[in-house]
């Protein structure tokens, strides 16, 4: 399965929202949806879940218009909400039921995800009287409920305690194993990283930079060195007199000296100047960027 | 279709779990059976009934300062009141009130004149009726006397006095003297059904909106579904809170019915026309979409839960000023010109239209042109609380202004 949106426009009275948002999701593979907040990313789902249309643009899955009647969506919003005052099951079965379920369906569905999460014993609960970590499982439990083909999930882990976010995350990899697409938007690096192959930057309603996180990583780190060695404060400052001209930035942290240099390569002047400290170099090599890192460089200023 | 079933039984059920509607339906009910079942227990146990509302003094002196025969006047007293003793007596003024604070006495009648005398109490209660009883005694006596005097025998005074005047009632509109309880009960209960169940409408529609349970609903259910499911879940609870509240009422009333023969309210509320329980229905059912599509457009547009009572103020004051029209107009004259207008204005129709058929003169068209106005206009306003839900319940922040939400609505067609 591959979900496709083409030149996704939307405004709201005169403000525009998206300007053309092109993405590619796959089966299988989790797509890491960032962008900072107003980028369009909500808009985004919700022209995907067809809760408002587009001005213009489509939204294709395999290549045929998305019939959102046929296939289902499993949505986490960010803003969690379920009924406060309802018990848990009752709500669980009215969600899969509104998904298109049957009460049966529903209910052992729910039965079974709750059972998984490790929360069976809230089902005849009031929500509002669960903690936050376990009313967010509930709110997992009622994505996933109708075993929708496609997963939105967006910051999936706020307010996890870590054994509750390892037994989210055990859920999430299997969702994707099973070949489902899924949405992952967090503004948690390291969990994109985790279990994201692919990333979408959305900035300013538009899509700046997209494709395989390792790829993006490699061609944002030719120019970048880490270099790890004993007396890495003295080591910098001969650099930086030597390569004045080369280095654009160099920072100590901790024993390790990051290195901008004008160009790739540069890299290799660096290296040879750095055989008199032979005995001090602990190692050399190429710094691939943190996503922080890339996420800023793109959204910066661009809102 | 089956997603606006499954939203219309979960709001429909979801009602009978709410601790609040249930327990004020048991009330009412339990109440009524109390009041209704009460004449069967009190008449078995003790033989009195309501009549045991008024009192009267048990002990009189009686003193008469005139021609006056006190015999007479006393057997009079004792015939009207039944077992109390009245004690002739010559005793001066300030005696007898030193006797009555004593307790010696309730109260003493000192006849001054032939009409006129002097009633003695220390503390006169709302529900003495001994002063009646008194007036009528004297002045029976006066005229007995005077009767006699002109040369009239017994049997004649008696024809006289016991004559009175016979009314044969023929009347051919309603009967307001009867149908004004019925009719103040009916519209009092449609008028809190919807106000109630117009609230309950908003609040659900907001706290679903403030809990962001929307966020996920809007995903997998249409808006549409989500606001017709929600009003008709809430406006079936009301007509079945309706139903029971009448229907109880009524079935505790016909296994009481003997006991209460003499009581006219009673008899004239539960002597109502069975059509009226129809319009009853029909109108209540309209009210309250109308209403509940207001109620519920303008929730949509509330962010806090705190928003919405100051969002749906207009409505309900339209409906409280409607309720105060038709109430005033009961009282007064039901064919008078505001409620006439009022039962063609399909936001008072509903509460004016009916007093009107309960209480005033209506021909049939009349009630066909208002309950047809009334649909249309349910029908449209419907369509519009749909738009606005629809995008209302996305919108958070600041509760937009009314021409932002119809721009809207303009760029975001109802598909």
């Amino acid at each position: 399965m591959k979900l496709t949106t083409v030149d996704l426009y939307k405004s709201f009275g005169d403000k525009p929202v998206l300007n053309g948002v092109n993405l590619t999701a796959e089966g299988g593979k989790a797509l890491g949806l960032l962008g900072r907040n107003g980028a369009g990313k909500t808009t985004t789902i919700r022209i995907i879940m067809r809760v408002f249309s587009a001005d213009s643009g489509q939204v294709l899955l395999d290549g045929e218009p998305l019939d959102t009647d046929k296939i289902k969506i499993g949505y986490l919003p960010e803003e969690r909400g379920l009924y406060p005052k309802k018990e848990v099951m009752t709500q669980l079965v009215y969600f899969g039921e509104l998904a298109g379920l049957s009460k049966k369906q529903a209910r052992s569905s729910a039965e079974r995800l709750l059972e998984k999460l490790q929360v069976s014993q809230y089902a005849n609960q009031k929500l509002e009287t669960l903690s936050k970590g376990n009313a967010q499982k509930i709110q997992l439990a009622a994505t996933l409920l109708a075993d929708p083909d496609i997963v939105i999930l967006d910051e999936p882990f706020s307010g996890l305690d870590p054994v509750n976010a390892m037994l989210l995350k055990d859920l999430i990899k299997e969702t994707i194993a099973k070949g489902k697409i899924v949405f992952f938007s967090s503004h948690q690096m390291n969990y994109i990283e985790e279990f994201c192959d692919d990333i979408a930057i959305m900035s300013g309603g538009k899509i700046v930079l997209s494709g395989n996180i390792d790829d993006i990583k490699r061609e944002y780190a030719r120019a970048e060195i880490d270099i790890a060695a004993d007396n890495a404060a003295s080591i910098l400052d001969y650099l930086k007199t030597v390569h004045a001209d080369r280095i654009v930035r160099g920072e100590i942290e901790g024993d390790t000296i990051h290195l901008k240099l004008e160009k790739e390569s540069d890299k290799a002047f660096i290296f040879s100047s750095l055989s008199q400290f032979a005995g001090e170099i602990k190692s050399f090599g190429d710094r691939e960027p943190s996503l922080n890192e890339i996420f800023v460089k793109f959204t910066e200023d661009r809102i | 279709m089956k997603q606006f079933k499954t939203i219309f039984s979960f709001e429909y059920l979801g009602y009978f779990r709410n601790k609040v509607i249930i327990g004020l339906t048991l009330f009412i009910v339990i109440g009524m059976g109390i009041l209704l079942f009460s004449p069967r227990v009190t008449h078995e146990e003790k033989g009195v009934d309501i009549d045991n509302m008024i009192t009267y003094s048990q002990k009189i002196a009686l003193k008469s300062e005139c021609e006056v025969d006190a015999e007479a006047v006393a057997n009079k007293l004792v015939d009207e009141l039944g077992e109390i003793i009245v004690e002739i007596t010559d005793k001066d003024e300030e005696t007898l009130k030193a006797d009555i604070e004593n307790g010696e006495y309730d109260s003493a009648v000192i006849i001054t004149a032939p009409l006129k005398y002097i009633y003695l109490v220390e503390n006169i209660g709302l529900t003495d009726i001994t002063t009646g009883s008194v007036n009528n005694a004297v002045t029976d006596v006066y005229r007995e006397t005077a009767f006699k005097a002109a040369g009239l025998d017994d049997s004649q005074v008696e024809e006289i006095l016991g004559s009175a005047a016979e009314e044969e009632l023929h009347y051919f509109g309603n009967d307001n003297t009867q149908s004004f309880f019925y009719t103040y009960i009916l519209m009092f209960l449609m008028y809190m059904a919807v106000i109630i169940y117009g609230q309950f409408v908003s609040q659900s529609v907001a706290l679903e909106k403030s809990s962001r349970a929307m966020e996920l609903l809007i995903t997998s259910a249409k808006p549409v579904n989500l606001m017709f499911g929600k009003i008709l879940g809430a406006g079936a609870m009301g007509l079945t809170q309706i139903l029971i509240i009448l229907g109880s009422a009524v079935g505790f009333y016909a296994l009481n019915k003997q006991y209460w023969q003499d009581n006219m309210l009673i008899n004239s509320i539960f002597g109502m026309p069975a059509k009226l329980m129809v319009y009853t229905v029909v109108f209540f059912v309209l009210g309250f979409l109308l209403y509940a599509f207001m109620y519920g457009a303008l929730a949509s547009m509330a962010t806090k839960l705190e928003d919405v009572n100051t969002l749906t103020l207009p409505v309900t004051f339209i409906m409280i000023i409607t309720f105060m029209v038709t109430m005033f107009s009961m009282t007064g004259n039901t064919d008078n010109v505001l409620l006439k207008v009022a039962s063609f204005i399909p936001f008072s129709a509903p509460m004016a239209m009916f007093t009107r058929i309960a209480m005033g003169s209506v021909t049939s068209i009349e009630i066909a042109i208002s309950i047809a106005v009334l649909v249309v206009t349910t029908v449209v306003i419907g369509y519009i609380a749909a738009g606005i839900y629809k995008v209302g319940v996305l919108m958070y922040g600041k509760p937009p202004k009314l021409n932002e939400i119809f721009r809207v609505i303009e760029n975001n067609k109802v598909k």
